[in-house]
């Protein structure tokens, strides 16, 4: 390997033209002579220095055209002592562009998906200190297997509402929206006649988000005034008017 | 391919994989980036000539990334190229800081930069070292070596271009130039470890 056709034929080895054999006799090599190993690894620095020379002489170039065509640029838009009369009207002409593009921007960009990504999911309080034994279901849906839930929940014939809840939940969680309003909808009507109210505040957020995956928008719109015509409401601070205003677009794109 | 008012991201990487019109790929990072790798310079205490040499290294580490095929398209080549302009900004005021004991503040913070860049970046100044070297070679082998490897010439087209006297010729002096610059890496003391690391994994 020391002779004068060293060079050649690490190339060749670099560039894989070599038989099958000779490739694998150079690899065992490599194992064990350093040196060898030495000059691979500094003949691939050499081909990678020499072609990565010939992309920055490229580079300089190129920004050194960028830079000389933007300083014409620059000289050729600068305002003239004539311009200034057209002055005021042209910035009048770029706010009417701008706030016809941000309103188109807007209109185009509403999208269901741009309002979920805002929503957040429902966390199962923790109880710290609290002897009280865990449901499976509870369990199952803190470890996010929302199929299990719905699972379980199945094989329960008399489900309580935390249970039920946590349902609705792991149906929205699975872009389930009909399932989860289903649920949330026997939560409210169990409210209506029980003394005890549970989860009143959060089915009112969730079964927002439900009707928004459904592509309900009048009664996810019905929903926001909801939380929004009580400013006590746990979920106020979550929709805004600019939600409400994005749900009109959704139901014009509808 | 003619000049795309705005070439996208793949268009662009491809141009410069297969090292075709890559001039055109190189003016579409300049038109779509610069302007804002300038601001980011300029709005941490540099100057325009601050801003071009780090946008000069940047772009050449970028189009290393994409050579070497650590440029995949995960990420967008903006936030590529700004997290790369913004760690060698970084660099280069820590460099001045501790040349000048320059007490300027700046709003730059460091990211977390993917492994990627920051080998990128690690391989380029090694590089650069190596690139050094070569522009110590003579006009004719600096010439033979990049017509061969950069603009990946035939031998029979270097020979007419160079006019010399036989492909042999040009061969054996090929060679002699290439060992020129092998026998300069290899003994040079500032190739790094991590370099030959990377060599190492690369292999």
């Amino acid at each position: 390997m020391k002779n004068k056709l060293e060079l050649p034929l690490l190339e060749d080895y670099l560039d894989g033209k070599l038989s099958l054999d000779q490739r694998l006799e150079i690899e065992k090599l490599l194992t064990t002579d350093s040196e060898l190993e030495a000059e691979v690894q500094a003949l691939m620095l050499a081909r990678e220095a020499i072609e990565m020379h010939g992309w920055k002489t490229d580079i300089a170039k190129t920004q050194e055209a960028y830079l000389d065509t933007r300083k014409i640029r620059s000289i050729d838009s600068s305002p003239t002592q004539n311009s200034k009369p057209n002055w005021y009207l042209r910035i009048a002409a770029s706010a009417s562009i701008i706030l016809v593009g941000l309103a188109t921007f807007i209109f185009i960009k509403t999208s269901p998906e741009s309002l979920d990504q805002h929503f957040l999911s429902y966390q199962v309080p923790v109880m710290r200190g609290s002897a009280e034994i865990e449901s499976r279901i509870k369990k199952a849906y803190q470890s996010e297997d929302y199929q299990e839930v719905i699972e379980m929940a199945a094989l329960d014939s008399e489900l309580d509402l935390d249970s039920r809840f946590l349902l609705g939940m792991a149906y929205l969680e699975l872009g389930k929206g009909k399932e989860a309003v289903d649920e949330l909808q026997i939560i409210e009507k169990i409210n209506e006649s029980s003394s005890i109210k549970l989860y009143v505040e959060e089915t009112d957020y969730y079964l927002f988000r439900a009707y928004l995956m459904n592509g309900d928008y009048n009664l996810a719109q019905n929903q926001i005034e909801k939380i929004r015509s009580n400013t006590r409401h746990k979920y106020y601070q979550n929709v805004n008017r600019w939600d409400a205003m994005k749900i009109k677009i959704l139901e014009l794109k509808n | 391919m003619k000049l795309n008012k705005h070439a996208s991201d793949r268009e662009i990487s491809e141009m410069i994989r297969m090292k075709k019109d890559q001039n055109i790929a190189i003016a579409q990072l300049y038109e779509q980036h610069y302007g804002l790798l300038e601001k980011l310079v300029l709005q941490n205490n540099g100057t325009e000539d601050d801003a071009a040499d780090v946008i000069q290294d940047s772009m050449l580490v970028l189009v290393q990334m994409i050579k070497s095929e650590k440029f995949r398209g995960e990420a967008s080549i903006k936030s590529i190229l700004y997290s790369i302009a913004k760690n060698k900004w970084i660099s280069e005021i820590r460099k001045q800081k501790s040349t000048q004991n320059r007490h300027e503040s700046y709003h730059l913070e460091e990211d977390e930069y993917s492994p990627d860049v920051s080998e990128a970046i690690a391989n380029q100044e090694n590089l650069k070292y190596v690139m050094a070297l070569f522009e110590k070679l003579g006009d004719t082998c600096r010439r033979i070596l990049q017509l061969f490897y950069y603009e990946e010439l035939a031998m029979k087209e270097i020979c007419e271009q160079l006019e010399f006297s036989s492909e042999q010729v040009l061969r054996n002096k090929k060679y002699k130039c290439l060992k020129s610059l092998t026998d300069s890496v290899k003994a040079s003391p500032g190739i790094s470890k991590t370099l030959q690391k990377i060599l190492r994994n690369e292999k």
